[in-house]
């Protein structure tokens, strides 16, 4: 269960089903996943490829429709959005952090990071200073006007996280965020979400990796659709205390 | 304001591919110059022309043989020898004519020692001179005596003059016409090209000496009047009086009865305006095509780029563009392709005229260098419509695009 503090859960899913449809061949991949998330908690949704995870973190995070269920997000159902709805709420709550980058090879790293603000009525100015800052959180300032093209995969990483964070999202979604990545830089990235994650930031990391998802402080095991296992960890385990707790 | 972000991205984007965004520019670079050049040129005609009409003056009226469709058809050819020689006479004592010239081209080799020349030669009468304003500064015009005596005299047009006798004085010389010797009695000074004709290549002679020396037939190619008071009232005198010569019965004034036409400067300036715009919109149709080419060109690069940055589009999806913004990425990236080719086909078009122009001013007395504004602005409208048109397939395209789908695309 959802380590509750009593208000309204942040993210609240009940029976979510999602079916894949591809010409008469009708796919379950969601079979009706129900669970609650507070607002700060670090969460792993655990599975083998073909669980429903990354369908379950798409619906999450506004970039797909539910077939049927509810989904409330911050008190709102948010089950039957229209795709106008969905991509403001992508741009003004959650952040994206996925495996393979995606940064734009023609743009210096903060550039990149601007353009998580590139949708936002702001100015020029305030980009730019939410932009610096975001980097700087990530450590990378002194890379800010490199070309993505040449820094390494671990600060290509941490460039894209900058992006996840410059909107100030209210959940930050992480999609195999080290699967590219050696186990230094990895290690470096994960500690980078558990410091966000400490400074109040609510992280849901998608993972097939037990080692990765025990970063996290709550485990969400997932297997053919449904949720298998729903552990909170008292005393995770941490990238920058070494092995804490196993 | 986030589309100016949106202009901005799409010009790094450009700039990064310079190349391609050069070639995939092209056609409507092409496109946009020839219309530019087409519509310059097509203005320099114009105003040489009409200079040239309006330099016979207001009262000027011409006569020409030859009846059918004078809203624009052709003249009939049976009829191209209806205006004789009597005709002018009988024009020549209408009251409001205050001057007139019969004019008959003869074709026929002009030779010297050996030199050979055909030019077109001129058959009128003293009065050609004063209808055209030619001052005669070498020799003399023909006079009265000439004409009424059908001498043997000759006005040499200044190349002709020169082509024949080299650097020598041809006044007082002799040259030979169909076996015949005539007198050069006068050379003109340079009068340049009239109507696509080279002034200069002609030689006159008087009528009387043509009738009776060279050929037998008494029709005319045009007569040339001056007219007193209304030119259009002096005209339907002239009218009438040729129906009642040529006995055509036509009470009704039926201008497709008659075996001659009658042209006063100003209609003869109105008939070549609906000319010229009737050239100027066939050539824009053919640089036209060019354009729909162009557009083509950039529809297809631009669904190149969509398929190359689908994963871009995924990511911009993911951080919260609507299709609308998508659509308007692409949109503005087409437009700004067209535009930035309209701009460079414009100066190139421009600078093609000019250059042009430098060359044809060394042929062509008169001529002037015309950048027709409103054809800049209409085929900078025009280019950035290209890019509207023929980008919106593509940004539709791009804007519809799943972003999962979007993501995971190799």
């Amino acid at each position: 269960m959802a380590n509750g503090n009593g208000g309204t859960p942040l993210i609240r899913v009940r029976d979510l089903r999602k079916d894949y449809v591809d010409g008469d061949l009708e796919t379950p991949v969601l079979k009706g996943v129900s669970f609650g998330i507070e607002k700060g908690e670090f969460i792993a949704i655990m599975g083998p490829s073909g669980s429903g995870k990354s369908t379950l973190m798409h619906i999450l995070g506004f970039l797909d429709h539910a077939t049927e269920g509810m989904y409330e997000f911050d008190g709102k159902d948010v089950s039957r959005q229209s795709d106008d709805d969905l991509a403001l709420m992508r741009r003004d709550r959650v952040g994206f952090v996925f495996q393979a980058f995606f940064l734009l090879p023609e743009l210096s790293a903060l550039d990149n990071v601007k353009l998580a603000l590139a949708y936002h009525d702001i100015s020029d100015r305030e980009r730019d200073a939410r932009a610096v800052e975001a980097i700087e959180a990530v450590g990378l300032g002194h890379r800010k006007d490199y070309s993505v093209t040449r820094i390494s995969g671990g600060e290509k990483q941490r460039v894209a996280i900058a992006r996840a964070l410059v909107s100030k999202p209210a959940v930050i979604f992480a999609d195999e965020p080290t699967g590219n990545l050696d186990s230094k830089s990895g290690g470096v990235v994960m500690e980078i979400l558990e410091d966000l994650n400490e400074k109040g930031n609510t992280i849901i990391l998608v993972t097939h990796e037990k080692e990765t998802a025990e970063h996290a402080n709550r485990i969400i095991s997932m297997r053919d659709g449904v949720i298998e296992g729903d552990v909170t960890v008292q005393a995770r385990k941490s990238a920058k205390g070494g092995m804490l707790n196993k | 304001m986030r589309h100016l972000e949106t202009v901005r991205t799409s010009i790094k984007g450009l700039m990064a591919q310079k190349l391609r965004t050069l070639l995939t520019m092209l056609g409507i670079i092409i496109g946009i110059a020839s219309v530019i050049l087409m519509t310059s040129l097509g203005k320099g005609v114009e105003g040489l022309i009409l200079d040239q009409l309006e330099s016979f003056g207001p009262d000027a009226v011409f006569i020409e043989p030859g009846g059918g469709n004078q809203e624009g058809g052709p003249p009939n050819f049976s009829q191209l020898t209806a205006l004789k020689y009597e005709d002018y006479q009988a024009i020549a004592k209408l009251p409001n004519v205050t001057a007139a010239a019969p004019i008959k081209y003869v074709d026929a080799t002009v030779s010297r020692a050996g030199v050979n020349a055909t030019p077109q030669i001129v058959a009128t009468t003293v009065e050609y001179a004063e209808l055209n304003t030619i001052a005669v500064t070498r020799g003399r015009w023909f006079d009265a005596s000439d004409v009424e005596g059908a001498l043997r005299s000759i006005v040499l047009g200044s190349s002709l003059a020169e082509d024949l006798f080299g650097d020598g004085d041809p006044i007082g010389q002799s040259v030979t016409v169909k076996r015949k010797t005539f007198n050069v009695i006068g050379v003109l000074p340079k009068r340049g090209v009239q109507f696509f004709q080279d002034l200069d290549k002609a030689a006159y002679i008087p009528i009387s000496t043509a009738r009776r020396e060279l050929q037998g037939e008494d029709h005319l190619t045009f007569v040339m009047v001056r007219v007193e008071g209304d030119p259009d009232y002096a005209a339907e005198d002239i009218r009438l009086l040729l129906r009642d010569r040529h006995d055509i019965d036509n009470p009704e004034g039926d201008t497709k009865k008659d075996d001659f036409r009658l042209v006063t400067q100003e209609q003869a300036a109105a008939t070549f305006g609906q000319v010229s715009s009737a050239l100027t919109i066939f050539l824009t149709a053919i640089a036209s095509i060019s354009l729909f080419v162009g557009g083509i060109g950039i529809m297809n690069i631009m669904l190149v780029s969509v398929t190359e940055r689908t994963r871009e589009i995924g990511l911009r999806k993911a951080l919260g563009a609507r299709r609308r913004d998508i659509m308007a990425q692409f949109l503005i990236e087409a437009m700004l392709l067209t535009m930035f080719g309209g701009l460079i086909g414009a100066l190139l078009g421009a600078s093609l005229s000019w250059l042009g122009s430098l060359v044809i001013a060394n042929v062509i007395d008169g001529w002037n260098f015309i950048v027709p504004l409103d054809a800049v602005a209409l085929a900078f409208g025009v280019a950035t419509a290209v890019g509207l048109v023929f980008g919106l397939y593509p940004a539709q395209k791009a804007a519809k695009l799943d972003p999962i789908e979007a993501l995971r695309y190799e």
